[in-house]
């Protein structure tokens, strides 16, 4: 488990006094780039990884960490906002956060985030410390097989999530998957549904399809308004709100406990992240609600299920990235390349040549966590004025930082096309109910469900039926058909009883 | 017949199911799943007409396209029932001109950035888009211009080390 020796001499390389600053600073940064529409963690730790160059290992380590925790944190406060996830995996905090902010209660929203963000940090952490080996041996049990059946589980389980008519959420959820596997085919190496755009040979850049699917409509939404939180419920510039939400989200400790081990668990399965396991926890919270609770109308349990479980994901990730060197995203290989660059080798030797300095790490997460509560607090105070900000001046702004932060995503116009484009999809998605989700998770999934059916054909092409002899993939399958069964029998049963279902 | 079957039987009255009220009213989700389909048809026809791909590369759009036909005639159908028996949110859509202007303003400002770069659309975008909307104290409003164009330059340019293309000649 631990080794209270190297422990130790972790702990006495995290004793001095720039490690704060540079935690800080990088938070800070990371905050910022978290904040505005587009601008993806990965960015932020391209810009710092070469002021890492002169910098000892875990000084740089941490400082890479800090950006990557800021941005997480910051994403989730433009989502509740402005209904704009800065990252993916702060979709689901838009369900319940924005709804509260347009009710004049964005402070307590913001403090339920935060407090929720720095506890499934913590938590994630705190479990990496002590469970990172049987971790990682969890982790290697999933293979192609079992990525699929986790990957159909999590599509039926949250591919109808909030949609008001079943249909229409399947056919969005389905276009989704479709745009997903534009690209080039991983057996061929031949582009596929590309339409001569050679940028869409490296597949659509998910996230900006994400935050156009969101921002955009969201933008022509509020232009009626005079502001985005107006007459009655108009926002007071409140500390003391700030912080009994921040308190809120501990007392509501059972969601948050849930949501830190959904973000953990899912967080260690490569490509899986952030995203999926915010959305499940959400997911699993709105199931779980008792009758006065109203998830999709300003509900802080949703806040925190999902807040909780997206940063929670932090330590999941780091976890698989220093045991197996597998990144499970642009982000974490980023940080991949800063161990790198410091002659680290993510993988089983790790711990046993550098332990002092991972066990620095973790610690030094950890406390980057208790940071985050005083930098992020301090942040929310003053972004949350947005939402009083008129949008006749609000919504031209945003519209410019959409443009440069997707251009900015790689450098290159077509990106700016295609944030843009995807609002105007997420337009006619949201104005005809074809739930904008459903078509994410479809984005989400859709290039991965493709990849591994290509490799389980081939793999299992002799003995299809072989893939149920494997206990996880076979448990997801199971599971997977259970859940449908029992959609399809509460359907019939409301059907039955003349209650309203749509379908 | 029993009530049930009789409304039944109602609602499937064809004549009146295509009248030119039900049909404008039906028309939004039709259009697009229509348009959604004629894509995934067109996607899959590409790729199984290409001689360069393989089975793999058609295992999972295949049967997912052939998957959305169903489903999305189940919508085109439901769209019509839904609107036969006036069931369909009247909500406002594009018909505001708020919103026609500013997506007539983003439509020119991405036409005109491949040719002008950020700061020659985007701040006569910023300007001319916070006027027409409404926003008349002209004073804020340049500071607001000038704030976002120092962004673009020292925050983008100089601080994140983003290679913006920020005036016409800064294009390639």
């Amino acid at each position: 488990m631990i080794d209270v020796g190297q422990l130790s001499d972790g702990v006495g390389l995290l004793l001095n006094w720039y490690m704060p600053l540079v935690i800080l600073a990088g938070m800070t940064l990371g905050l910022m780039i978290g904040v505005i529409p587009g601008m993806t963690a990965a960015l932020g730790l391209a810009i710092v990884l070469p002021l890492t160059f002169q910098m000892d290992a875990l000084t740089a380590l941490i400082l890479m960490t800090s950006v990557y925790t800021g941005s997480l944190t910051g994403g989730g406060i433009l989502a509740i906002l402005i209904n704009t996830p800065g990252t993916p995996g702060a979709v689901a905090t838009t369900f319940d956060g924005y709804p509260m902010a347009q009710t004049g209660r964005a402070n307590e929203a913001l403090g339920l985030q935060i407090a929720a963000s720095a506890f499934g940090g913590a938590a994630s952490y705190l479990v990496l410390l002590f469970f990172i080996q049987p971790m990682t041996k969890f982790a290697l049990q999933f293979q192609s097989a079992e990525m699929l059946a986790l990957t159909l589980f999590v599509l039926v389980v949250v591919g109808v999530l909030k949609g008001k008519y079943l249909f229409r959420s399947l056919f969005a959820g389905g276009i989704g998957l479709l745009l997903a596997t534009v690209g080039t085919v991983i057996t061929t190496g031949e582009p596929r549904g590309t339409m001569g755009f050679g940028e869409l040979e490296d597949r659509l850049p998910i996230v900006l399809c994400v935050i156009g699917l969101f921002a955009v409509p969201e933008l022509i939404q509020i232009l009626p308004r005079r502001a985005i939180s107006e007459g009655e419920a108009r926002i007071r510039h409140s500390a003391s709100e700030l912080w009994q939400g921040f308190r809120g989200a501990f007392r509501r400790w059972p969601t948050l406990l849930r949501g830190s081990g959904i973000g953990v668990a899912i967080g260690i399965l490569p490509a899986a992240g952030a995203t999926l396991a915010s959305i499940l926890s959400y997911t699993l919270a709105s199931r779980l609600a008792k009758h006065d609770e109203r998830f999709g109308e300003g509900e802080p349990k949703g806040v925190v299920a999902a807040e909780s479980a997206n940063n929670a994901s932090e330590g999941g990730a780091m976890a698989i990235l220093l045991a197996l060197g597998i990144p499970g995203s642009a982000s974490t290989a980023v940080i991949l390349g800063g161990f790198m660059l410091h002659g680290l080798v993510p993988g089983t030797g790790l711990f046993r040549d550098n332990g002092p300095l991972i066990y620095g790490l973790i610690l030094g997460n950890i406390f980057q966590m208790f940071l985050l509560v005083g930098v992020a607090l301090a942040v929310a105070y003053f972004v949350a004025r947005i939402v009083t900000v008129p949008t006749t001046i609000l919504v031209p702004v945003l519209t410019l930082l959409l443009a440069v932060g997707a251009y900015s995503f790689r450098g290159q116009l077509f990106d700016v096309y295609v944030v843009f484009a995807f609002g105007i999809i997420g337009w006619f998605c949201r104005r005809y109910d074809f739930t904008p989700l459903s078509l994410m998770i479809g984005l989400f999934l859709g290039s991965q469900l493709d990849q591994e059916m290509i490799r389980v054909s081939i793999l299992y092409s002799f003995e299809p039926l072989s893939i149920f002899e494997r206990p996880i993939a076979a448990s997801f399958f199971a599971l997977t058909a259970m859940l449908i069964f029992c959609r399809v029998v509460t359907l019939f049963r409301r059907k039955k009883r003349g209650a309203p279902e749509h379908v | 017949m029993r009530p049930g079957l009789t409304r039944a039987a109602e609602s499937c009255d064809l004549p009146s199911m295509f009248t030119f009220a039900t049909l404008k009213k039906a028309a939004g989700p039709s259009l697009v799943v229509v348009a959604g389909l004629l894509w995934a048809v067109f996607y899959l026809g590409s790729v199984a007409d290409n001689p360069r791909h393989d089975e793999n590369a058609l295992v999972l759009i295949r049967p997912l396209t052939w998957l959305m036909v169903p489903f999305g005639l189940i919508v085109i159908a439901q769209a019509f029932w839904n609107a036969r028996r006036g069931k369909v949110d009247e909500r406002h859509g594009l018909d505001e001109w708020r919103r026609l202007s500013y997506l007539g303003g983003a439509a020119l400002f991405l036409a005109a950035l491949p040719w002008l770069g950020f700061l020659g659309t985007g701040l006569p975008f910023l300007l001319i888009m916070a006027w027409v909307l409404g926003f008349r104290r002209p004073l804020p409003l340049l500071s607001v211009a000038v704030g976002v164009g120092l962004l673009f330059w020292a925050g983008f340019n100089i601080g994140l080390d983003v290679d913006l293309p920020l005036l016409p000649w800064a294009i390639q």
